[in-house]
């Protein structure tokens, strides 16, 4: 992760990115909701910067998103900055060496982390403190996770045109 | 992979873990208020998430008049010229009756109970992912806002504030897994819980627990605020019982309960600020 000014813009091109799928997500009169069901592509934004970033820069980005997502989360604050943080850095290091940069890769280190995230939350905050049944984690996790991965192309996309647009001007 | 715990990067997200870390105990530990991080996030934010309300809402309207184009189109011809006259006059009027009508449905609530104290406030975004069923709204502590506070519309109740920040709220709805509030069936007085549940939360209902099992509850029953305990006002209207099911330990029923409001059409909300006891 070199600190030129083209890599500064275009963090700061991520950043518009991630600004306008947080909106998205949370604006009210726009719900983005298919039978009741509504999609969580953060995971997915992430894997995709991971993978064609690598772990710094997409655990930096993931730790802003973290804290963003917070701010309209109920429960407690700081355990999606330091979830997404993590996840950055860990799918940066796997993906370095175990995965190609195509559509596949980010889709599927996207679902992974979609799924730990929610069974994180599912564990050790609704199952803890609400009592919800394994059946309603199961269903959950699930349909969010089927209707996320219809929305993440997109993001794979955007973050690859971003990628392919800086890495051009620096060669 | 060691050349990266040497560089600038891995010194930020040391630091960066710290705060996380930091933040995730001191709202473990303190009960009410946004952390320092998540309060400052919020009040850049919000301004953002009005604007988008505001763009979002100027579409949407525009799909409504597509939508009934082939219906109004007739009723348009005629009107038309009369409208081009007046068209400034009908924009400036119906912003006026819209807020109208909400100060009237203020002033019929102000009346019905004349100890509240409102504050009226716009929902501007919904909360990630499918576990809760929560929104913010654009006013906070600045607003005079705390945490409980009730928060309605005319038809009665849509939650409590779960969590206050300087310009915004946190709303927890009465679907929402993690509310609770004292309950009384408006017929019968009988005491009860209303409360939200995970396999309710997604039909748009929730539960009203700890029914005895020779309470006279019928389905159509309106469900409202007890009063009990101050922290939410007496009388407000939550929900009218669906059906009622024994629960499984066999000792108590539940009701399902339909809320009095349409959780997925309001934009518009009243924030109870302070109420008299009469519990």
């Amino acid at each position: 992760m070199r600190y030129t000014r083209e890599n500064y813009i275009k963090w700061a091109a991520y950043g518009m990115l991630l600004l306008v799928l947080f909106l998205i997500e949370t604006a009210y009169r726009f719900k983005l909701t298919v039978l009741g069901v509504r999609p969580d592509i953060i995971p997915f934004f992430i894997a995709a910067l991971a993978l064609y970033e690598g772990p710094g820069c997409a655990a930096v980005i993931g730790f802003i998103s973290g804290l963003l997502c917070d701010f309209v989360q109920p429960g407690l604050d700081g355990f999606l900055p330091l979830f997404y943080t993590a996840a950055g850095l860990g799918i940066g290091f796997v993906s370095e060496k175990y995965f190609r940069k195509n559509i596949f890769s980010a889709l599927l280190l996207g679902a992974s982390a979609s799924v730990l995230l929610n069974l994180l939350r599912f564990i050790f905050y609704y199952a803890l403190l609400f009592n919800a049944s394994v059946l309603t984690g199961v269903k959950i996790t699930f349909s969010e996770l089927l209707l996320s991965l219809l929305f993440s192309p997109v993001v794979y996309y955007g973050v690859r045109l971003i990628n392919r647009h800086f890495d051009d001007e620096e060669e | 992979m060691r050349e990266f715990f040497r560089t600038k990067t891995f010194l930020f997200l040391l630091v960066a873990a710290l705060i996380s870390l930091s933040v995730f105990f001191y709202t473990a530990f303190t009960n009410g208020n946004i952390s320092a991080t998540s309060n400052a996030a919020g009040v850049i934010i919000t301004p953002i998430q009005n604007g988008t309300t505001g763009v979002a809402g100027f579409f949407g309207n525009i799909y409504g008049y597509l939508y009934r184009y082939n219906a109004l189109k007739a009723e348009n011809e005629k009107l038309k010229s009369e409208l081009r006259e007046t068209k400034d006059k009908l924009r400036d009027a119906e912003e006026i009756q819209d807020e109208n009508e909400h100060l009237r449905d203020l002033l019929g609530l102000k009346q019905k109970n004349k100890s509240f104290d409102f504050e009226m406030a716009e929902i501007i975004a919904v909360n990630i992912g499918n576990w809760s069923n929560v929104f913010t709204i654009d006013k906070g502590s600045l607003s005079g806002l705390k945490q409980n506070d009730c928060v309605i519309t005319e038809d009665g109740m849509v939650g409590y504030i779960s969590e206050v920040g300087s310009t915004f709220s946190e709303v927890v709805t009465v679907i929402d897994p993690s509310m609770q509030a004292g309950a009384i069936v408006s017929r019968t007085r009988d005491v009860a819980v209303a409360q939200g549940a995970f396999d309710l939360m997604e039909q748009g209902k929730l539960k009203l627990s700890y029914i005895k099992k020779d309470n006279d509850i019928i389905a159509g029953d309106i469900i409202e605020t007890s009063g009990l305990g101050g922290v939410f006002p007496k009388g407000v209207p939550i929900g009218t019982v669906e059906k009622i099911v024994p629960e499984s330990h066999g000792i108590s029923n539940y009701a399902i309960i339909k809320p009095t409001v349409d959780l997925n059409n309001i934009s518009k909300v009243f924030v109870i600020k302070s109420f008299k006891i009469t519990g």
